[in-house]
């Protein structure tokens, strides 16, 4: 086995697109279930909005690159009013519900053939990523490939990583921020209890729909990074094993901390490479061996190995609940 | 109400000559509910023709399970909507308000099932129940802007958490807390909202005779600094040795008010109460005992 390989695209993969484009995601469902108690089980149809807004705008619309953005902020803000103003009102079950299905819904609707003209139906958006690339400060050659120690990453993709994780760790520290001013304890309050905040004067729905604005437009730079770095938008890449994925990143690192969503997006991507570097790369004679006894072939390797991270998920929540940031003591709080 | 001759009671003698009458105008209510009626399907819960609530004083809702109390208690703090009616506090209509609006008019309440916000510390809690908090907006959350207030903010925590002896659970999280000192914490936490009129939903369920006592005196010591209080309760030696006036409610209507001596002898109250049944145990001489423990920690406080 290349264990030099393995490791480098492990590696690799610790700082790499997926890494970074879930942690931001991730971060955006910290807020909005971290933090706010929000069941928002459609954090991918966020991404779609920022994706679309964006592409949408670039290449139907033919608007600047900057323009491009602000509407996929905007997408996003307006995705969670549609969301939010009627279910926020209402138990915490209804936004999940409603959630689910929106994204559903966002999906089916960019891949209709009568949105060809607009969003591309099911072919997608594709070549309006490039003023992203070619704007001077770019230091990086798209074409050339870059190696740090163990690190190596292709030109065009390092200048998505540099912008995406700049982006990432602001968003981050103004998180922190929010959460540790009073606006985030009122919204951690009404997490615990929505009608004791009531009667303390905080008007709960506004919070919440402040929570989901803000972990929306979050999501929407994920979907929007993703987009740019894939150079294309393709609607069946918003599925919903994307929020599902997203939420165990979460689980993993330990809802309602600060850093848990980076953590855990390293770990979930790092292991997933890991695995899959390690059974592709395997001898022919064990790699027969495991064909023999149970059908492992290349062909099912990237199956076997989201079902390896699926038992270690489940190993997780029977041994460490409260996720590799959370604290248990403050997890059994919660039933009393 | 000798007892009450000893302490502090800023609204003494001031009941002398209300009439002990169900809807009976008091010198200068702060609470003044009309014709409020709440249904729930063919079920009239509520139909309060009139009734007013003496400023300064504490008001005990009384009355049998079902009789609409903790119905009438969450439409007086909005978190209920009644089908008709209205009600006034301090002089504003507050009939469609938000409950959230209510904090920041002076009036709070706290809740039967006690509501500490488990995994916030108990400082935390304090903290939160402060209204007008600049950092409380979305913005201004982000810009520098509201650490003084927080300062004084916290300040005015802590003094709250000595005067309710909670100062070692400071950093804790309120989750940890025996049920007692939840009920102390939620107290303490609503006066945080600097309320003219605290509502609290049955102070005493669920907390040992020990604490019993010493609540009793936390609640004495709100009327001493000139707050309106109105609790629901059902223990009748807590009604008997704190309220200065009550108001009973049965089947969804007050059928009496008056002082605790003069609801102590009604008839139709007993009657509503008990059914056939009249038990010499209603007010009883324990009661006495608890009275001058709450006095000694009611003094102790104001």
């Amino acid at each position: 086995m290349d264990w030099g390989f393995i490791l480098e695209r492990t590696f690799s993969t610790m700082f790499g697109v997926e890494v970074m484009v879930f942690a931001m995601a991730a971060v955006g469902l910290n807020v909005q279930f971290g933090y706010a108690g929000l069941l928002n089980f459609g954090q991918v149809g966020f991404m779609a909005a920022g994706a679309y807004g964006l592409g949408v705008s670039l290449s139907y619309f033919q608007w600047n690159f900057v323009v491009g953005i602000l509407f996929g902020v905007v997408y996003s803000i307006v995705l969670a009013l549609i969301l939010g103003v009627p279910t926020l009102r209402l138990r915490a079950d209804y936004l999940a519900i409603v959630t689910i299905a929106a994204s559903e819904t966002i999906r089916l609707f960019v891949r209709w053939r009568q949105m060809k003209e607009i969003t591309g139906a099911s072919e997608g958006i594709g070549g309006f990523a490039d003023p992203f690339y070619d704007v001077a400060i770019n230091p990086f050659n798209p074409g050339q490939r870059y190696e740090f120690g163990p690190f190596s990453y292709l030109g065009r993709d390092l200048w998505v990583l540099t912008v995406g994780w700049i982006l990432l760790i602001v968003i981050v520290l103004l998180v922190k921020r929010m959460m540790s001013a009073p606006w985030g304890r009122a919204l951690k309050a009404i997490r615990e209890d929505e009608d004791a905040a009531r009667a303390l004067g905080k008007n709960a729905y506004m919070y919440k729909l402040q929570a989901l604005m803000l972990g929306g437009v979050i999501g929407g730079f994920a979907g929007m990074l993703q987009v740019i770095q894939k150079g294309s938008i393709q609607p069946d890449t918003f599925n919903p094993v994307i929020t599902f994925t997203i939420w165990a990143i979460l689980i993993l690192g330990g809802p309602g901390r600060t850093w848990s969503p980076i953590i855990g997006s390293m770990i979930y991507w790092t292991l997933i490479s890991f695995l899959e570097n390690v059974l592709r790369g395997l001898p022919d004679n064990q790699a027969d061996a495991l064909e023999d006894t149970i059908k492992l072939s290349d062909f099912n390797v990237s199956q076997v190995r989201f079902i390896l991270v699926g038992l270690g998920l489940l190993l997780l929540a029977r041994f460490r609940p409260q996720g590799i940031f959370g604290s248990r003591e403050e997890m059994a709080l919660d039933d009393r | 109400m000798t007892a009450d001759d000893s302490i502090a009671n800023p609204v003494a003698g001031v009941f002398d000559g209300v009439s002990p009458t169900p809807g009976s105008a008091k010198p200068d209510p702060i609470l003044v509910a009309d014709e409020v009626t709440r249904r729930f399907g063919g079920l009239t819960a509520v139909s309060v023709e009139h009734l007013e609530i003496q400023r300064g004083s504490i008001t005990a809702l009384i009355g049998p399970n079902g009789a609409g109390k903790t119905t009438f208690f969450n439409l007086l703090t909005s978190f209920d909507k009644q089908d008709a009616g209205r009600i006034v506090f301090d002089g504003d209509d507050i009939s469609s308000i938000q409950p959230y609006k209510l904090a920041k008019r002076g009036m709070v309440r706290t809740f039967q099932l006690t509501k500490a916000l488990s995994r916030m510390t108990v400082i935390d809690n304090m903290k939160l129940g402060a209204t007008d908090q600049v950092g409380e907006s979305f913005w201004k959350a982000l810009l520098p802007i509201w650490g003084a207030q927080e300062a004084e903010i916290e300040a005015r925590a802590d003094a709250l958490l000595d005067r309710f002896n909670l100062t070692h659970m400071r950093d804790e999280f309120a989750g940890t807390m025996s049920g007692g000192q939840r009920k102390l914490v939620e107290m303490a936490r609503a006066l945080m909202t600097e309320p003219k009129l605290v509502m609290l939903d049955e102070p005493m369920a669920g907390v040992n005779p020990a604490l019993t006592q010493s609540l009793l005196g936390h609640v004495k010591g709100l009327r001493a600094e000139g707050r309106t209080v109105i609790f629901v309760e059902h223990d009748m030696d807590v009604v008997r040795d704190i309220s200065d006036w009550v108001v009973v409610m049965a089947e969804g209507q007050i059928i009496a008010e008056g002082t605790p001596d003069d609801i102590g002898a009604n008839q139709e109250v007993i009657d509503a109460y008990l059914g056939a049944h009249t038990d010499s145990d209603y007010f009883d001489e324990i009661g006495d005992e608890v009275a001058a423990e709450a006095e000694r920690l009611g003094g102790a406080i104001s």
